[in-house]
């Protein structure tokens, strides 16, 4: 038997207070007969007794046994995936049947207590813990950080000190990829055994775990994908990962040895992109030297421009030269290299060569060494006969173009049938219009141009009363008299002819990967030197070239808004959307870029937030609006400049194939627990595991408890002492 | 006809697939300005014979209220005496058509240090352009290389040792001259020099002639000679980029 006190200390001391108020009061009434005295004090003590709260509790020895928490992974994965590639039955249904087979075993074992877990923690019933009902949950993945701590912490928990050894049944799905790893709650530390739910097992051979990215590469500067293959049952193997460009060329190749039956190999690969577009990779993982793939993922990047670089060579100088050179010059985004020829072989000037600061025209470094790290060419009024008589010149940039640059062709006197390049046959096959096998430009030809159809014409969207605007034009001067446009070539500009026919001033044509574009006369200038006396055509002329250098870089086939969908498991989607402004180029702050995305499905709608992930990067994760189709829909602005929309179809709640249990993160989660890691079987019973739970403890049972302030008939007793006091006193003749 | 204008009329006229790339256009500003035809003749021949530019011989002038100065990139204004006050329309046209991109070479033909042309030339440059001011021009500057290595005076006079330039959109828009550059070249119907270039003689005369050369390059080219000290590390800066596997075209 044990004794306890209830009440607080302010009690105690009241009691305490009474008893002594009560004696003394006994002791100051001297003619008082002993018994009533002893009645009365009897029965102020009994007061005193209750109101200190005592109770008396009365125990037999007994023994006690371990308490055993089974937590149950209730993630999408193990709801819904299988347990095997051939199993019809869901993980956590497999992990329910285990539970139930074997639950009469372990409740005999130990004080057992079930929760199923996703996010949050739920109680369950140990005999059929599938009845749970937590569609809340449904379609998340499960945290088994906060259901401990909410087991240990309460919140839907024990709400007391960690059970003596807790079992967490899960795939471990819902932990790959997740960074921090778990650390065991307070007092848990090697108490928690993790129990991987499926099989694990991988078939022999190589999966490619990961190949990413960046979202945007800049042409020409170098990034970086990431690569991890899974290697299974290929120890002391070779394996080679290799990087392949869209048109299946091999960039580079990594070697490695297998060390273990199973391994993951993460390497990294650094490259860049030689041209403005969307950019294919694709990653192969062979076994050993010239093996063929036995996996292989692919994978498109969006290459921009950060800096265009620019070949501009001219064969005068003259005020289109300067003009564009110094246009060119202007731009950030441009890496200019210039040439002017300003000394033909013919001139005297007249001085000593050292008078002159002439060098000698490159001709080789241009043409043959140093092309290739160009995007945009531009010959302007340039005589090839003269300057690039080799025909390895002509033949080089044609293979320039071939494999993906840009060249533009600006007319003159020297340039297309003044420049010999009918007879140069590289070059005449490149150029968008038929051309003169005789001199062609017309110096005194003053023309206003027109946009034709083309998207390199659209120099300016949107402008009120677009016929007028270009009726009204600075006049242009000059121009190479073309032919007929060639098969497959695009006017982008034309002019009304002498004879009152539409001729074409300028053309575009694609070239192998490339782009061509022919400019009839070099008088562009015009628009922005007269363009000064009039606002509307101030920026003429820098709109016109930076249209057309961004159709010669590829720039123009680039959509400003993309939407592309993240990998993601389970039902959750995530998207990406990549946004470049008008001059395709990821915006910074002060383009205020606002996106407005809404997801339809089931004649629901609900509004979308994607939240900034880097520059021009915004990227969004959400569950369907409802089952079946979905569509997201996203418009995205620049201050008030809409610069596109887009969207996306998808479908959702479609249940996961089989997805293997992730046994490195459960190995490695179990060890950071300091508990075990098991692999269920059904057949298998529990015995291993329990022999980690401690032995059943000694202990005492409670077998009653008297608590006086509670009791009638202590408080009948006190109240019969209280009166025997008062007759005695009456019979004695007290008042 | 000049004998040297009909000559060089003939040789233009005669050479395949000529165009007219230049002018030596005029701003007309009324009394006490203008170029002798003489003079337009010899730059233009010299230019012609020593540079791959075809000139236009054709005498231009276009007065700064006239819809045409903006068709003309290069303009000359050659005075012994100030010209009127520009009115506000004039000093507008001027200010857009610098700002645009066109290049005005002045040429002070009096001699004097101080000279009216000078103080009407500072203010008229006020009014259209008011944050370029006119200042020598650094001896480094493309303008003395944009053909010829330019290294000492040049011109009639020897009043500056390099011309004053108002520096507007990171060029020289305005080109000063005080030394008479283009007194060095008009000849009498002999090919006699009109005029001894003080105190150098011919070799005055040469470095006049290199310069009015080099300040007509420069308006075709811009500061194209400079970009000859960057391209070898442009170059090596994208040879080391694309050292980058798969990053070469």
């Amino acid at each position: 038997m044990r004794l306890f006190i209830g009440a607080n200390w302010y009690f105690m001391a009241a009691a305490v207070l009474l008893i002594a108020a009560f004696i003394r009061a006994l002791k100051n009434s001297a003619g008082l007969p002993y018994a009533i005295k002893v009645l009365r004090f009897s029965g102020a003590a009994l007061a005193a007794l209750l109101l200190i709260r005592p109770s008396a509790v009365f125990y037999r020895p007994s023994s006690e046994k371990p308490a055993l928490a089974v937590l149950l992974d209730a993630s999408f994965y193990m709801r819904e995936g299988p347990a095997g590639k051939d199993s019809g039955l869901s993980k956590y249904a497999r992990a329910s049947a285990w539970l139930a087979k074997y639950q009469p075993r372990l409740s005999g074992a130990a004080a057992l207590e079930c929760y199923a877990f996703s996010t949050r923690l739920y109680k369950v019933d140990c005999s059929s813990p599938s009845a749970g009902g937590f569609e809340n949950g449904f379609y998340a993945e499960s945290d088994l950080g906060r259901a401990l701590s909410s087991l240990v912490g309460g919140d839907g928990g024990r709400g007391s000190a960690c059970p003596d050894r807790i079992w967490a049944f899960t795939d471990g799905l819902s932990l790959s990829g997740k960074a921090p790893l778990l650390i065991p709650p307070p007092g848990c530390d090697k108490r928690i055994d993790i129990l991987a739910v499926g099989e694990t097992d991988l078939q022999r051979g190589v999966a490619i775990t990961d190949f990413s990215g960046p979202p945007f590469a800049f042409a020409h500067i170098p990034f970086v994908f990431s690569v991890s293959a899974r290697v299974s049952g290929m120890k002391d193997s070779r394996l080679e990962l290799r990087l392949k460009d869209g048109a299946d060329n091999i960039i580079e190749t990594r070697k490695f040895t297998v060390n273990s039956h199973d391994e993951t190999i993460v390497s990294s690969f650094s490259v860049s992109a030689p041209s403005v577009g969307r950019a294919a990779y694709t990653l192969c993982a062979a076994s050993g030297p010239g093996g063929g793939c036995s996996a292989s993922k692919a994978l498109a990047v969006s290459v921009i421009r950060e800096k265009l670089r620019v070949m501009y060579l001219a064969g005068r100088p003259s005020f289109e030269y300067a003009f564009l050179r110094d246009y060119l010059k202007g731009q950030s985004g441009i890496d200019l290299v210039s040439f002017v020829i300003l000394r033909n072989p013919e001139d005297m000037p007249g001085a000593d060569e050292r008078e002159l600061s002439l060098i000698p025209f490159p001709v080789n470094e241009i043409f043959l060494r140093d092309i290739s790290h160009f995007d945009v060419f531009i010959l302007q009024d340039f005589d090839l006969r003269r300057f690039a008589a080799d025909g390895n010149y002509a033949a080089s940039l044609a293979e320039f173009v071939k494999r993906g640059g840009g060249l533009a062709v600006i007319g003159g006197a020297s340039a297309f049938g003044g420049g010999g390049y009918y007879g140069i046959e590289f070059i005449n096959s490149l150029l968008p219009v038929e051309i003169e096998k005789r001199p062609d430009f017309d110096e005194d030809l003053e023309f206003r141009v027109a946009p034709d159809k083309h998207s390199a014409a659209l120099v300016f969207s949107g402008i009120d009363n677009e016929e007028r605007f270009w009726n009204n034009t600075p006049t242009l001067k000059g121009a190479n008299i073309w032919g007929p446009l060639k098969p497959g070539a695009k006017a982008i500009f034309h002019y009304k002819s002498a004879t009152g026919g539409d001729a074409v001033f300028s053309a575009e044509k694609s070239y192998g990967k490339g782009r061509v574009m022919a400019i009839a006369g070099p008088s562009t200038w015009r628009w922005k030197l007269m363009g000064a006396r009039e606002l509307r055509y101030s920026g003429l002329y820098s709109a016109f070239w930076s249209r057309s250098l961004a159709y010669l870089d590829g720039s123009l086939s680039l959509e400003k808004v993309t939407l592309e969908s993240l990998p993601r498991s389970g039902a959750s989607r995530a998207f990406r959307l990549k946004v470049l402004t008008a001059n395709y180029l990821p915006p910074s702050d002060s383009d205020a870029v606002s996106v407005d995305a809404i997801l339809e499905g089931g004649g629901k709608t609900e509004p979308v937030e994607f939240l900034p992930a880097g520059r021009g990067i915004y990227e969004a994760a959400f569950l369907p609006a409802a089952k079946g189709r979905n569509r997201l829909r996203v418009s995205v602005k620049s201050g008030n400049v809409y610069l596109g929309s887009t969207e996306a179809v998808f479908e959702s709640a479609a249940a996961p194939g089989f997805m293997p249990a992730d046994e490195e993160v459960l190995k490695k989660t179990a060890a950071l627990m300091g508990g075990g890691y098991h692999r269920l079987k059904f057949n298998e019973g529990p015995e291993a595991m329990l022999k980690a739970l401690p032995p059943e403890r000694e202990g005492r049972k409670e077998v009653s408890r008297f608590d006086p302030d509670t009791s009638l008939i202590v408080m009948l007793l006190a109240a019969a002492l209280f009166f025997a006091s008062w007759i005695l006193g009456r019979f004695k003749g007290l008042q | 006809m000049n004998p040297a204008r009909a000559i060089l009329t003939a040789l233009l006229a005669l050479t395949p697939g000529v165009s007219f790339c230049f002018s030596l256009t005029e701003l007309d500003l009324g009394e006490g300005c203008g170029v002798v035809d003489s003079t337009r003749d010899e730059v233009l021949k010299a230019l012609a014979a020593a540079t791959s530019v075809d000139p236009d011989i054709t005498r231009k002038k276009v007065r700064l209220s006239d819809p045409a100065l903006f068709e003309e990139p290069f303009l000359v204004l050659s005075c012994s005496k100030a010209p009127g006050a520009l009115n506000y329309d004039e000093a507008r046209n001027l200010h857009l058509y610098l700002a645009a991109g066109g290049t005005l070479f002045a040429n002070d033909a009096s001699g004097l240090r101080k000279s009216p042309f000078s103080l009407w030339l500072t203010r008229a440059l006020e009014a259209a352009l008011p944050d370029a001011v006119l200042k020598p021009a650094a001896r480094e500057h493309p303008l003395f290389k944009s053909f010829f290595m330019s290294v000492a005076p040049g011109g009639r006079f020897d009043l500056e040792r390099e011309p004053s330039a108002a520096e507007y959109g990171a060029r020289y828009a305005v080109i000063f001259s005080r030394n008479d550059l283009l007194g060095v070249w008009p000849r009498d119907a002999l090919g006699r020099y009109l005029y001894e270039p003080s105190p150098g003689g011919a070799r005055q005369r040469r470095e006049g002639e290199k310069l009015t050369l080099n300040i007509i390059i420069y308006a075709l080219t811009g500061s194209y000679k400079q970009d000859a000290v960057h391209q070898p590390y442009i170059m090596q800066r994208l040879r080391e980029l694309d050292a980058v596997p798969g990053a070469r075209r």
